[in-house]
């Protein structure tokens, strides 16, 4: 065991006056003045009207796939982590799968969502890019996305029906389309997502 | 104590207590002298009493108690041990063994079914010792390998229904639950209630025994149950917890991510050594202008700046070095977590090991046999996983030995060999290797009969089997099937199923050996990995991806330019030591294309070839480049991938990337085949690849009776066929499926064909997809339009009634498994 610094006169302990300076590094760090960028998104957030009174509140991952601004229910969306760097399979390469990365210390298979759902990805905001982590009882799966939003919650009794039309491979995927944080979201259902996945696959 | 029941504490208290018992047994009935032995049997039965009283376990108390009695007169020299007592005490523990297995709701039907059988044994055991029966051979002239022969052949039928439900016997003691029944009936002859079914009993029985006195011992009753001094199960004295082997491995990958992020915290420390070092610079710049004239204004700005420059210098200084603090501290941490984490999976080597003194005396005693067998290196740290795959070739070649190495005691007397034969079960770290070995003073295997029975199975010619050495000739042995149970006496046995130990070996990455002396006995050498969870590889990078190679699979690694190759009949050659070596792209093989990052090679147009052994030939698989060596933890590829060809697990390196470990195995299959046999590089790959998915098709048709004719002749054919209803469903089921061909016909309601092809022709990601059209339109304009929509066949529906469809469909996708 090591013995726990004395506080009140000086340590005996040599760093740990170094260690009480990286704490205070982070306390300081944490009561920094918030950039312009920060503050406009905390007041956007305290501005939403609060969600009370939906009649059946759903949670909803929002993320940004190409030009689509996309809802996922959060049920479905495991983690959200940086960037995973993919590795492809040899003998597997098809336009879906596109191979396995480590979350958090697991390989999970990875998919191109956009290609699953037909979308061309939004290429310059790379720093912007998170892997999420989709998974049901079947298994997880590692898709990429443009950005993420965040978690937001919505009245699934708001929902409206997608149009009848799937002119698009996206289309396929949506379960209905409804109003987030004041704009729209293309909610897609996460059961045919992940059995569309699952068949990337085989 | 939420969530555990005083039953799970009586399971826990005796599965520890009945490794003390097993292993005392043993060894008292090798050394009735040893007085140290007594001790911790005592204690053992006494601390099951006690638990068993505790979950109210009257059966289990009587038979505890009976057991410590005979214990404590042994120990005040009033009774003296034989095998005889020895089996009714074994039979005893093996009650207690199939108690502590119980679930708690079933004791008292388990109780109701086990009194009268408890109560013999107890009347047995109180009985004194009495001189057995003559000694009877075996009922069955060739010792029954399978535990249901012994309970067939051997057990009375009243013992096997008693004893049926003792499931699973405890832990580190493989020894079959019908092999503890064998040994209820071999103590049966001193109990008058089950003497009269089985009468075998071993040939050392026959010695005197003293009538047992003063049974019933004070002093040793007492409430509080005594920790034994005996090991427990696992051998090192420590307590031991469940733990799910799942939460085990969760641990495993976040100590390993964690420790991936302790290394990104050097970068930090990099930063600020950076910032340091811009500091410095500008130190320096001021004082280049220390003494240069200003303006008194200037002067206090100069004396601010150099004032700021020192603050900030020292405060760089302080902060690099508790950056510095920490990062060492998060290493080391991080390090010691992960090498506890990977530590846990290493287990002692008794925890199978632990078993086998009783099986082999169960099984020496049921064959008449005289055996002992010396168990060393109990504490060697073995991986769980090589552990649980050692048990069953380790206990095959065991009973090998037993069954037809080792001979009768007067045999062995005949040959003037010692009656009580040994055997020797041994592992060591050797090299970095688990090296377990097996050794009997048996018969030994006689090497000529092998030989012949070689050539007459025509495994070998006449000629080339009378050149081999011993050794090779005993490598016969590992072959599948090579020797049968007709064939065991003729060759000494010893080979009966010795391929299994040799594909266990292989499998996890050792070797398996024989030596014998003909007469003297055998040695049985399995040269093992320490660990299968954790492999030394070599990183190499193909198409920009990194791949190990284990090191232990690769003979060495050769940087070429491609200057140095030369073609030969259309293949690369390598020269190396003078030797010609053929070469393979492995981004070719493997088939990744040219990945995002650049695969230029080792940047001078030098690459590298992989030199990897197949059976005496030399292969080279070029990579693009080499990254260095890492240990890494080997992780099983997610199952939904199915088998990936030319790769074997995954794993993820030092950096944190994911990273593919190549099954060498199969690419130097692969390697033989384009090189030595001169297959076509698809022709391998599809071969590879047999455990591949197989070719899927979809079939579109609104007439059901169409779509099953087409289903029929295509999942003939051996390909994976959907169906889909009209056009609509069949383009659903395409955007969500991969397919390989889609077969449509063209009339059909919501979608028809004709449109279904043109949405397909127009999908990025379905363009190159093949389409056969059939339809009942046989006039030329529709099959024009068809063809220009983009389909690759028109075909009429008449197709169906020679092999014009199933032709086509072959041509366009190729054989049903891809």
């Amino acid at each position: 065991m090591q013995p726990t610094p004395d506080q009140s006169g000086s340590s005996p302990i040599e760093g740990i006056d170094t260690i009480d300076a990286s704490v205070r590094h982070v306390a300081e760090y944490l009561a920094r003045p918030l950039s312009a960028a920060e503050l406009a998104e905390q007041t956007r957030r305290v501005s939403e009207p609060v969600e009370r009174g939906m009649a059946s509140p759903i949670a909803l991952l929002i993320v940004h796939l190409g030009s689509e601004r996309l809802a996922i229910p959060a049920a479905a969306a495991r983690r959200v982590v940086r960037r995973a760097v993919v590795r492809r399979l040899p003998h597997r390469e098809t336009p879906i799968f596109a191979g396995i990365c480590n979350v958090d210390g697991r390989l999970l298979p990875a998919a191109h969502l956009d290609r699953l759902l037909g979308l061309e990805r939004n290429r310059e905001s790379i720093s912007a890019a998170r892997t999420v982590v989709l998974g049901d009882a079947r298994g997880d799966f590692a898709v990429e996305v443009d950005r993420v939003e965040g978690v937001r919650r919505a009245d699934a009794a708001a929902f409206i029906d997608p149009p009848a039309t799937v002119a698009r491979a996206v289309d396929r995927y949506v379960r209905a389309l409804t109003e987030v944080g004041g704009a729209p979201a293309a909610l897609l259902d996460a059961d045919l997502l992940l059995a569309g996945l699952t068949r990337c696959l085989q | 104590m939420s969530g555990f029941s005083l039953f799970d504490l009586f399971r826990e208290d005796a599965a520890a207590q009945l490794a003390v018992l097993n292993d005392g047994l043993l060894r008292l009935e090798r050394d009735p002298e040893d007085a140290t032995v007594i001790e911790p049997l005592m204690r053992a039965a006494h601390s099951i009493k006690g638990a068993a009283r505790i979950v109210d376990l009257g059966v289990i108390v009587d038979v505890a108690h009976a057991m410590e009695d005979c214990f404590v007169a042994v120990q005040k020299g009033t009774e003296r041990i034989d095998s005889g007592r020895v089996d009714q005490l074994l039979r005893a523990t093996d009650l207690l063994a199939a108690a502590a297995e119980l679930d708690a709701q079933a004791i008292a039907s388990w109780s109701d079914e086990h009194r009268g059988s408890a109560a013999a044994l107890v009347a047995a055991m109180r009985a004194p010792v009495v001189e057995a029966a003559a000694p009877v051979v075996p009922d069955a002239p060739s010792a029954p390998d399978t535990p249901e022969a012994r309970d067939a052949t051997t057990v009375p039928d009243a013992l096997v229904a008693s004893a049926a439900p003792a499931a699973p016997v405890a832990p580190g003691a493989p020894a079959a639950p019908a092999a503890a029944v064998a040994s209820i009936a071999e103590a049966a002859p001193q109990e008058s209630s089950l003497s009269a079914t089985d009468a075998r009993t071993s040939p050392e029985s026959n010695e005197t025994n003293r009538p047992v006195e003063g049974r019933r011992a004070v002093g040793t009753e007492s409430s509080e149950a005594r920790r034994p001094e005996g090991r427990p199960p696992g051998g090192s004295g420590e307590t031991a917890i469940r733990v799910g082997a799942e939460r085990l491995e969760r641990i495993m990958q976040l100590a390993g991510e964690i420790m991936v992020a302790g290394r990104q915290m050097d970068s930090m420390r990099q930063a600020v050594v950076s910032i340091k070092r811009t500091l410095a610079a500008a130190e320096d710049a001021m004082e280049g202008i220390r003494l240069v004239p200003l303006p008194a204004s200037g002067e206090r700005a100069r004396d601010a700046v150099a004032l700021s420059i020192g603050t900030a210098q020292l405060d760089v200084r302080a902060h690099l070095e508790s950056v510095e603090e920490l990062t060492r501290r998060t290493e080391e941490l991080s390090a010691s977590l992960y090498n506890a984490a990977l530590g846990s999976r290493l287990r002692p080597f008794s925890d199978i090991a632990g078993g086998f003194p009783r099986m082999v005396r169960d099984l020496a005693r049921q064959l008449g046999k005289r055996v002992r067998l010396d168990v060393v290196g109990e504490h060697v740290a073995v991986d769980r996983e090589l552990l649980a795959k050692l048990e069953a070739p380790l206990s095959h070649l065991l009973r090998n030995a037993l069954d037809h190495a080792i001979e009768s005691p007067e045999d062995r007397a005949a040959v003037g060999k010692p009656a009580e034969a040994r055997l020797l079960l041994e592992a060591r770290h050797h090299a970095g290797r688990l090296m377990i070995r097996v050794v009997d003073d048996g018969r030994g295997i006689d090497a000529e009969s092998i030989r012949r029975r070689a050539i007459e199975r025509g495994l070998v010619p006449a000629e080339l089997a009378r050149g081999l050495g011993e050794r090779e000739v005993l490598e016969f042995l590992f072959l599948p099937g090579f020797s049968t149970a007709a064939a065991v006496t003729e060759i000494s046995g010893r080979g009966v199923g010795l391929d299994i130990v040799q594909t266990m070996a292989h499998e996890v990455g050792g070797s398996a050996r024989i030596e014998t002396t003909r007469g003297a006995g055998s040695v049985f050498t399995l040269v093992l990995p320490v660990a299968v969870s954790v492999v030394r590889a070599a990183i190499v990078e193909v198409a920009g991806e990194p791949l190990a190679f284990p090191l232990a699979r690769i003979d060495r690694v050769v940087r070429f330019s491609p200057e140095e190759t030369s073609t030969v009949q259309g293949r690369t050659q390598l020269l190396i030591d003078g030797h010609s070596v053929g070469l393979v792209d492995a981004a070719e093989l493997l088939e990744l294309g040219s990945g995002d990052s650049s695969s230029a090679g080792a940047g001078n147009g030098d690459r590298f070839a992989m030199l990897l052994d197949g059976d005496g030939d030399s292969f080279g698989l070029v990579v693009d480049r080499l990254r260095g060596e890492e240990d890494l933890v080997v992780r099983a590829l997610d199952p939904r991938l199915g088998r990936v060809p030319h790769i074997s697990s995954g794993s993820i390196l030092e950096r944190g990337d994911p990273c593919l470990i190549v099954d060498v195995e199969d690419l130097v299959a692969s390697l033989r085949q384009l090189l030595v046999e001169g297959r076509r590089l698809g022709a391998v790959r599809s071969e590879s690849a047999t455990a591949r998915r197989k070719r899927r098709i979809l079939v579109v048709d609104d007439s059901a009776t169409v779509r099953e004719v087409e289903r029929q002749l295509l999942a003939r054919a051996g390909y994976a066929v959907e169906t889909a209803v009209d056009g609509m469903d069949g383009w659903n089921l395409l955007s969500v499926g991969q397919h390989d061909l889609l077969v449509t016909d063209v009339d059909m309601p919501r979608m028809n064909g004709f449109e279904l092809v043109r949405r397909v022709r127009a999908d990025a990601r379905l363009r190159q997809l093949p389409i056969i059209i059939v339809s009942y339109k046989d006039r030329e304009e529709d099959r024009l339009r068809g063809l220009e929509l983009g389909a690759d066949a028109y075909l009429t529906k008449g197709s169906f009634q020679d092999d014009t469809f199933t032709s086509r469909v072959r041509d366009l996708v190729g054989e049903a498994d891809a």
